[in-house]
């Protein structure tokens, strides 16, 4: 009878706990009662890499430690404040501050690289832990700041790329995290008979550049020594395939450290070459003798009359030096950068179609150049244009244009005539598949035989210029300085001027395009004796990098 | 009869906890095992960005610098033009 009792017991028992099972994991099932076991996990996603055109790496990702506390485990505090403020360099009383002996679990520093990680992990101090994260690594150090930019925080703690590559690809690189989810017990085992869900983690995009690593640091290195040899505020060079539009080499300075990018203001971060504009000066004018030159309104062999200013309303035009040669041609008006036969040039084009060229030529609207922060610069519209405005513009002021609109315009007056959209990368990588970006023509500006006479013209300037440059021999290198006044306030004040250069090379086929621009030179306001002295040391390595042998 | 019924009866149910016995220490094994190569799994990926860090260092232009100025590579380099004799024949060193 009592073995039946303790049967019966040990039955109302067992239904019990089936009972309770079925409740916990079918009835409570969808009000969260199986999630009690089901860990979700993150699986980051690699941030895309960034390499040159040859395939070395200007951006990668390493390895990197979030340091936390969790309070509650910490046995000697003072001691670990004592040893943490050294090892992090933070200063020992705001650590103290920081560390809440109520919380489970705090954040103290990120950032921190491996070598830091194993040093403090020997010390085996109670309460400390590292959570792994990951960081941008420059190989090239910032040999390409403004050109790739960097990596920060969003308002929700996620990375994001700004200004430059990173932040104009930046949904390219992100790639997608991925999410496990099992069912684990209560030591953190997976359960193997559980629940095992798995979204692989999708990485970023790597990208290829047209940069060239070795041009940059050529490019870097040159701008470096113009900027102290010539006492500059400011200077930027830019190097591209005048056929493509490829850029081989962006670098401006100053510049600033992408892996310390929060020590510095947000001047720094912006590029030059594509967010800032400027009165481009006299190396706008062989632009204005092309499309003359195309509309046939000028001969090649046509001659003026330099005799003297030109007054236009209240406003008198002077050459540079206020000399006149009488009778010159039109390379001639190129080569001693005469305004006053630029203003002939543009009389003879006429407002409507000098207008109609530089809506051409793409100034006023932007480039499409893939970094981040272009800007468009200013066309006024055409019926707010005064007499004076057609004639400034003819050599280069009272229009604002940005670098890379320059240099663009430019290389298509040499390239036969095709305004090419500027380009940055190359190709953009998954671990299945390549995209390649092929140049683009937006549109053709001259013909073919304007772009030969106006590279003889060029060609001309650069051998008959006034100045005597220290060119590398045997080669025909076309060209063209400017010297623009920078507006302040209204008016121009002669001592800050804008010293330009661009030149190209081998001229007969051109390899090479660079314009090198140095703000406020202190040591001589002139192009003639900063920039382009500087653009030669830069042709001179890349003629020797290029292996082009001299033809003359 | 009966008797081997319930001798049957009770063998089964023995057979049945001794299974599941082995397949719960079993499936402890298989979760550590996981758990080991989830943990080898991200040692290796950490491994891998150490290495490509260190690959790149090497191939970075501060290194080639370094190497050029260990093994006493000249500042001023001019070339000399295979392709064009003529220039090289006015070439004077």
């Amino acid at each position: 009878m009592k073995v039946k009792l303790l049967f019966v017991v040990f039955i109302i028992f067992y239904i019990a706990i089936i009972a309770r099972l079925f409740y916990v994991q079918v009835v409570m099932k969808d009000l969260g009662g199986q999630d009690l076991y089901l860990k979700t996990q993150n699986l980051p996603a690699e941030r895309g890499r960034i390499y040159d055109t040859n395939g070395n790496p200007l951006v990668l990702n390493q390895n990197s430690y979030l340091l936390y506390l969790e309070p509650k485990k910490i046995t000697e505090k003072y001691k670990l404040v004592d040893v943490l403020s050294e090892k992090l360099e933070m200063e020992k009383a705001s650590l103290e501050a920081k560390i809440n002996d109520k919380l489970v679990y705090q954040a103290i520093k990120g950032g921190i690289d491996e070598d830091k990680k194993k040093e403090i992990e020997r010390l085996k101090l109670p309460g400390v832990g590292f959570e792994y994260q990951m960081q941008r690594f420059y190989p090239e150090a910032s040999l390409s700041a403004h050109l790739t930019g960097f990596v920060g925080k969003g308002d929700k703690g996620e990375s994001i790329g700004y200004f430059g590559l990173e932040g104009y690809y930046n949904k390219d690189l992100i790639g997608l995290p991925g999410i496990l989810q099992t069912e684990r017990d209560i030591i953190g085992r997976p359960i193997f008979v559980g629940t095992q869900n798995k979204v692989d983690a999708e990485n970023g995009r790597d990208l290829y550049l047209t940069i060239d690593k070795s041009v940059q640091e050529i490019a870097k290195r040159r701008l470096r020594e113009g900027l102290e040899n010539y006492d500059a505020k400011q200077g930027c060079v830019i190097v591209a395939d005048p056929n493509t539009m490829a850029i081989i080499a962006l670098s401006c300075l100053p510049d600033y450290d992408m892996d310390r990018y929060f020590e510095f203001t947000e001047e720094y971060f912006e590029d030059p070459v594509v967010s800032e504009v400027y009165e481009p000066g006299s190396i706008f004018k062989p632009l204005v003798v092309a499309a003359a030159l195309d509309a046939k309104k000028i001969k090649p062999d046509e001659q003026m009359e330099e005799d003297g200013p030109v007054t236009i309303g209240e406003y008198t035009i002077k050459t540079w030096d206020d000399k006149y040669a009488g009778r010159i041609s039109m390379t001639r008006i190129l080569e001693k950068s005469s305004n006053v036969g630029m203003v002939y040039i543009g009389r003879k084009m006429g407002n409507k179609t000098l207008y109609a060229y530089l809506e051409k030529y793409g100034f006023g609207q932007t480039t499409g150049i893939d970094l981040q922060g272009e800007t468009s610069g200013y066309l006024k519209p055409y019926e707010n244009w005064y007499e004076i405005d057609f004639s400034t513009v003819t050599f280069g002021q009272g229009i604002a244009v940005t670098p890379i609109q320059m240099l663009r315009s430019f290389a298509a007056i040499v390239n036969g005539g095709k305004l090419m959209k500027p380009y940055v990368v190359s190709k953009v990588v998954t671990h299945s598949r390549e995209k390649t970006i092929s140049p683009v023509v937006e549109r053709k500006i001259i013909s073919p035989r304007t772009s030969e006479i106006i590279k003889k013209m060029l060609v001309s300037t650069v051998q008959n210029a006034e100045a005597k440059w220290d060119m590398p021999e045997g080669y025909l290198i076309g060209g063209k300085t400017g010297t623009a006044q920078i507006p302040i306030e209204g008016h121009y004040d002669p001592s800050k001027t804008i010293a330009s250069f661009v030149g190209f090379a081998p001229a007969d086929n051109p390899k090479f395009i660079a314009l090198v621009m140095l703000k406020e030179p202190k040591s001589s306001p002139w192009g003639s004796e900063t920039a382009a002295p500087l653009f030669f040391n830069i042709a001179k390595e890349l003629l020797v990098y290029y292996n082009i042998a001299p033809t003359q | 009869m009966n008797n081997l019924f319930k001798t049957s009866v009770w063998s089964f149910l023995l057979v049945l906890v001794s299974a599941n016995i082995l397949l719960f220490v079993s499936s402890i094994g298989i979760s550590d095992k996981i758990n080991e190569f989830e943990k080898k799994t991200r040692l290796l990926h950490e491994e891998n960005l150490t290495l490509e860090k260190k690959v790149s260092n090497l191939t970075s232009l501060d290194f080639a610098r370094q190497k050029a100025e260990e093994m006493n590579f000249t500042k001023v380099a001019s070339p000399t033009y295979l392709e064009k004799l003529g220039v090289a024949y006015q070439y004077t060193p």
